[in-house]
């Protein structure tokens, strides 16, 4: 007997409206689910927007007083006469890394949360399919 | 062919919902079947959970560790002891030493009592014997004998020794015996 499983006890058919019960549930703990999921990344993505707005307002700024675009433009009129590598290291150095790097990182964050709320919206809202 | 389980977890972790569907469309029986022997009342409940638990504890889930069927099973039992814990307080606590009901241990070398299951032709009987079987023994007995585990798997399950869920299922099969000999004896 020990070595041979499965002769003992058939095994029972389970009610009709069980497998509906079973699917339901899940379906309404996934809409949960995305509910919560969406709040957090719609409030992600409105705070990056709150962000992105004085992150473009100081990056420009910043453009403006490190004198970036001057150093560009000298780097760039004087590839003509050959490449200057002094120049280079000016034009990185007055790249206003700090200001870029805030921008950036709003960006992403608004991109990305924007991504997920669309996916979670989708799931969140749409009406229950429940199997019949 | 048939998608095997652990397929059908790597698809829904990718997005696909529709492949837990189909593997609660594949164990609903087999779970349903165990569940509703160690607690009938609240068989639909308990599955209800082992399922919803299940979909959300899949991240969790090592297929390198345990087969797919071996970790939903381990569900239902936790699922089902915790519904009958709430119902009525310490129901498994005679999960101990196994000695409780006053039958003497088998020994290892006791032949398996085949004669007295060939006895059984009622099947109703061997339902009645199983019930009469604290849950310690009637689910070691599902899990092989309904189930098909193998004594590794029900171990996993059970969070026991391989060698203890043996003596075990030994220990439960003979009591079992006892049981269907004393109704048949009643009988005639």
């Amino acid at each position: 007997m020990a070595g041979n499983p499965g002769t003992l006890f058939r095994e029972i058919d389970p009610p009709h409206g069980l497998l509906p019960s079973v699917l339901a549930r899940i379906a309404v703990a996934r809409r949960r689910a995305a509910r919560l999921r969406f709040a957090a990344s719609g409030t992600l993505a409105l705070v990056s927007v709150l962000i992105l707005v004085p992150a473009v307002q100081y990056a420009a700024s910043e453009f403006y007083a490190s004198g970036f675009s001057d150093y560009a433009s000298l780097f760039f009129d004087s590839l003509s006469g050959g490449f200057s590598r002094e120049l280079l290291y000016s034009l990185l150095d007055s790249l206003p890394s700090l200001a870029l790097l805030i921008l950036a990182s709003a960006a992403g964050a608004l991109l990305w949360s924007l991504k997920r709320t669309n996916r979670d919206a989708r799931i969140a809202f749409a009406p229950l399919s429940l199997p019949a | 062919m048939e998608k095997p389980d652990e397929e059908l977890v790597v698809e829904h972790l990718a997005g696909n919902e529709e492949a837990f569907t189909l593997l609660v469309k594949r164990h609903l029986k087999g779970i349903y079947s165990f569940v509703a022997r160690l607690a009938a009342e609240e068989a639909d409940d308990i599955v209800q959970d082992t399922f919803l638990k299940a979909w959300k504890g899949l991240r969790s889930y090592d297929s390198r560790s345990a087969a797919f069927k071996t970790w939903l099973t381990r569900i239902a039992r936790n699922a089902a002891i915790d519904h009958l814990r709430k119902k009525k307080p310490l129901v498994f606590s005679d999960f101990g030493d196994g000695t409780e009901d006053g039958f003497p241990d088998p020994e290892d070398s006791e032949p398996l009592p085949d004669e007295a299951f060939a006895r059984a032709e009622d099947a109703q009987a061997l339902e009645e014997a199983l019930k009469s079987l604290q849950p310690l023994y009637r689910e070691v007995i599902l899990l092989r004998d309904m189930s098909q585990l193998t004594f590794e798997e029900m171990g996993a399950v059970l969070g026991a020794p391989v060698n203890t869920v043996r003596s075990r299922y030994r220990r439960g099969l003979a009591r079992m015996k006892r049981l269907l000999e004393s109704v048949h004896q009643k009988g005639m």
